[in-house]
């Protein structure tokens, strides 16, 4: 299956994030799909297709998780800690986006094996060309394991 | 010369005794020996008078004797009674004479031999004179003719004459010897003078040796002992050996001198004791209390010694601390008012008590006694501002002790110490205490505002994002102002962004421990200027870089972050019209090595000097683009290194920060931070 038709998985805790998130990658004219869950816990379920995602596809494992780090119930750190170790899902690019510019998060988020780290920029247009970047180069130019 | 150690032993008192009588001695020898002369002469001079008296006696008694033969020749030649006168004057006059002869001579037997045989011849001469006297008268002549033609009479006269010649030579050769004698003596006088005049002298000598050694000689060396004492040397043996007073005196002061240096050291030792128990570690007051207790017994050399700290709110005593064993078994445990009267009488009165054998009260229960075993007992009192507030009790438990007048001063002394290091203990814990309690509320504080900073960035960042949104998805169905104000809106956004995220900044600096490294601020200064290379070309600035500076010990972060922080803002604050001119360099002052980032944009009045670096004070600038908090970090950083932030500037000729950070030679080889207990 194409990789650009596999779907982006937005993890983000709050809604307007979210739908301006969803917006800047439809703005960008990127086909794919975008999936989006409100925390941790729903994209772990997403992806292990579990609860509410037990219908999931397999062909639906995303192609790049874009991941925000403050969030209830799971944040972002403890979401790295449960993916990254995970043989089937550790492949998966994690683009980490979110408003802190704080060096500790930007190290933490590495050292759990984060892919990218992206501030939320604050201007819709920028949104989108990062929306854009991060498809070009997670989904098409980054190659993962076809298997 | 050494004395004889008889001598040596002898008192001050009989070594005086011993230098008089050598002088006194020949003196009074000469004077027995001159009386003696004096004797001798006046012997001779008697001896004299007895020769004379004696010859005008033999004198007499001859012309009695001759008085008698011419009586009796007139009587017989001339038949007249007339011419007897004087031959019954000579008898009458003879007995008197004769006796007064023999006193004279009543001890010596030879001579009162000669005079009674002198004596008999005269009476025998007498008594024949008297019956040829008595024949005559009675007519018959011829005997007494016959007696004068036979010549006897004369015959008998001459031989008196001899005897007493004989007798007078005698006593002649008497006077002779006693003369003689009396000129030996003078004479034995004269070389007797002159043998005790040497004498004296030397004996004078000699005294004053025996003098200089045994009185004067110590004298001058206890003085001298006294004097290096007196200017702080103390000497350990003073050479005066004698067993005498000064002996003793030499060895009182000896003992002297070794008891003050004793009590000197033991004050020296009791001032390090007080800076050492005083000194606040990481125990804190219990560990002030614990050296006060151990230090106080090893001062005094007692095994048990218990501070106790008497608890006004329950009227009892507390064991702060206890020597040795004792420590764990009694320290923080209560002790009743009622079993401990002795320590309790100390709190009360403040003056020390000492009991030297407590066995002897009376008290039917005394807790240092009855449960601790104490034999003797030393308690002085802890004393605060508001009186004792506490006793040091010193109880020896294994035998009986009696503490001197010293040993209980000292104590008093080092119990004032003590006091002293309670105190500032127990207000260093608190003002600790308090300032913990600070530190936990400004940290909760801190993380509040930072916590609440972030929450309003996302807003802040919504907004920009949705009035980008709103210009990009609905353009054209807007009119020009409706667009000029979503425009306005999303720089707003944007500022408040910026804002918080400098706000951000400020707070975390020091929040997060950091690295410290060797940094070159030509390098980093250098990076900078990249950086802000496009306000710098807007702005058709110049920025010097000075080529060499020293290397400096901080986060290489925190440099960049001061540095672009004073860069950016000496750009900004240009004089309209002329551009601007910024050095980044340094001076060396007298001890420390300062960095600099010189403008020559507007200035700064001296009032704002101070002000410039608080938070959000950008002096009425509000054309210039900032946030008015990148002074605020600067400071901050720079303070977070103790190094000194500040400006010197004159309005309209631009303006100089100044900044000190430390050297990395400063730093080199020393720890930053040392942990307590790690290996």
């Amino acid at each position: 299956m194409d990789r650009r038709r596999k779907p982006i998985l937005v993890v983000e805790d709050d809604p307007l994030d979210r739908e301006m998130i969803e917006l800047a990658f439809k703005r960008a004219a990127i086909e794919s799909p975008v999936v989006t869950v409100s925390d941790g816990q729903e994209a772990l379920d997403y992806l292990q297709a579990l609860g509410q995602y037990r219908e999931r596809r397999p062909e639906d494992l995303p192609a790049v998780i874009v991941l925000d780090l403050a969030m209830p119930r799971m944040d972002g750190f403890e979401f790295l800690r449960r993916v990254k170790p995970t043989p089937d899902l550790a492949p998966i690019p994690v683009v980490v986006l979110t408003t802190s510019e704080f060096d500790r998060d930007l190290s933490q988020s590495y050292a759990l094996r984060a892919n990218s780290c992206i501030t939320k920029p604050g201007d819709f247009e920028r949104l989108v060309e990062i929306a854009r970047a991060v498809h070009e180069y997670w989904c098409e130019i980054n190659q993962v394991p076809k298997g | 010369m050494r004395f004889p150690l008889l001598v040596s032993r002898l008192s001050v008192h009989r070594k005086v005794v011993l230098i008089l009588a050598f002088i006194v001695l020949p003196v009074v020898g000469m004077m027995v020996l001159y009386l003696n002369t004096l004797r001798q002469s006046l012997a001779v001079q008697e001896e004299v008078d007895r020769l004379l008296e004696i010859q005008v006696q033999t004198g007499s008694i001859l012309s009695i004797a001759v008085d008698i033969q011419d009586g009796f020749r007139g009587f017989v030649l001339v038949r007249k009674e007339k011419f007897l006168e004087p031959f019954h004057t000579a008898e009458m006059a003879f007995g008197p004479a004769i006796n007064r002869l023999k006193q004279m001579v009543l001890d010596d037997h030879e001579q009162l031999q000669r005079i009674s045989q002198i004596e008999a011849r005269v009476r025998a001469l007498l008594q024949r004179k008297k019956q040829l006297i008595d024949a005559a008268r009675s007519g018959n002549l011829r005997p007494a003719l016959e007696h004068i033609e036979s010549g006897e009479g004369p015959n008998a006269l001459i031989a008196i004459r001899e005897d007493l010649r004989a007798f007078e030579n005698l006593e002649k050769q008497r006077l002779n010897d006693q003369r003689a004698r009396a000129e030996r003596f003078a004479l034995m006088t004269q070389y007797g003078l002159v043998v005790v005049v040497i004498g004296i002298l030397l004996l004078w000598w000699l005294a004053s040796r025996l003098l200089a050694r045994t009185i004067t000689g110590p004298l001058a060396t206890l003085t001298a002992a006294a004097q290096e004492f007196g200017s702080g040397r103390p000497v350990s043996r003073i050479p005066v050996a004698s067993d005498d007073e000064l002996g003793r005196l030499a060895r009182t002061m000896e003992e002297m001198q070794e008891r003050i240096s004793r009590h000197i050291s033991q004050m020296e030792a009791f001032q390090a004791i007080g800076q050492d128990i005083s000194t606040i570690g990481p125990d804190g007051l219990e560990g002030v209390l614990k050296r006060i207790a151990e230090t106080a017994g090893g001062m005094l050399s007692v095994d048990l010694c218990l501070v106790l700290l008497w608890d006004e709110t329950i009227g009892c005593w507390k064991v702060g601390a206890a020597s040795g064993h004792w420590h764990d078994l009694l320290c923080r445990s209560v002790l009743i008012r009622e079993e401990t009267p002795i320590a309790y009488k100390t709190l009360t009165t403040g003056i020390p008590q000492a009991v030297d054998d407590l066995e002897a009260r009376t008290e039917a229960v005394l807790q240092i006694r009855d449960r601790l075993g104490g034999k003797s007992l030393l308690a002085v009192p802890l004393l605060g501002p508001k009186g004792a507030f506490g006793v040091l009790a010193l109880a020896p438990t294994r035998e009986k002790r009696v503490f001197t007048d010293w040993e209980v001063r000292l104590s008093q002394q080092f119990a004032v110490e003590a006091a002293i290091a309670i105190l500032n203990a127990r207000l260093y814990e608190a003002a600790q205490q308090r300032g913990e309690g600070l530190q936990n509320r400004l940290e909760e504080l801190e993380r509040y505002a930072t916590n609440m900073a972030h929450d309003l960035k996302g807003p802040a960042r919504r907004m920009g994002e949705l009035a980008s949104l709103l210009q990009l998805d609905y353009k054209g169905r807007f009119d020009e102002r409706a667009d000029r104000y979503l425009g306005w809106i999303r720089e707003t956004g944007q500022q408040l962004m910026n804002r918080i995220e400098e706000v951000l900044k400020l707070a975390r600096i020091g929040t997060v421990p950091e690295v410290v490294e060797a940094v070159d601020p030509a390098d980093v200064a250098r990076d900078v200027v990249k950086g802000c290379e496009g306000l710098i070309e807007r702005q058709g600035a110049r920025v010097r870089v000075a080529d060499c500076f020293p290397k400096l010990a901080c986060n290489r972060i925190h440099l960049f972050q001061v540095l672009d922080n004073l860069v950016r803002n000496a750009l900004q604050f240009s004089v309209d019209g002329s551009p601007p001119e910024v050095e980044i360099g340094m001076v060396k002052r007298t001890n420390e090595t300062v960095l600099l980032v010189r403008d020559n944009g507007i200035g700064i009045p001296s009032s704002d000097w101070e002000r410039i670096f608080k938070p959000f004070e950008r002096l009425g600038h509000k054309d210039v683009p900032g946030t008015g908090i990148g002074l605020a970090i600067v400071k901050k950083i720079i303070e977070l290194y103790q190094g000194r932030v500040w400006v010197e500037s004159e309005p309209g000729k631009g303006a100089t920060f100044f900044f000190t950070l430390p050297l990395y030679g400063e730093l080199a080889g020393v720890p930053v931070r040392q942990e307590r207990g790690g290996s």
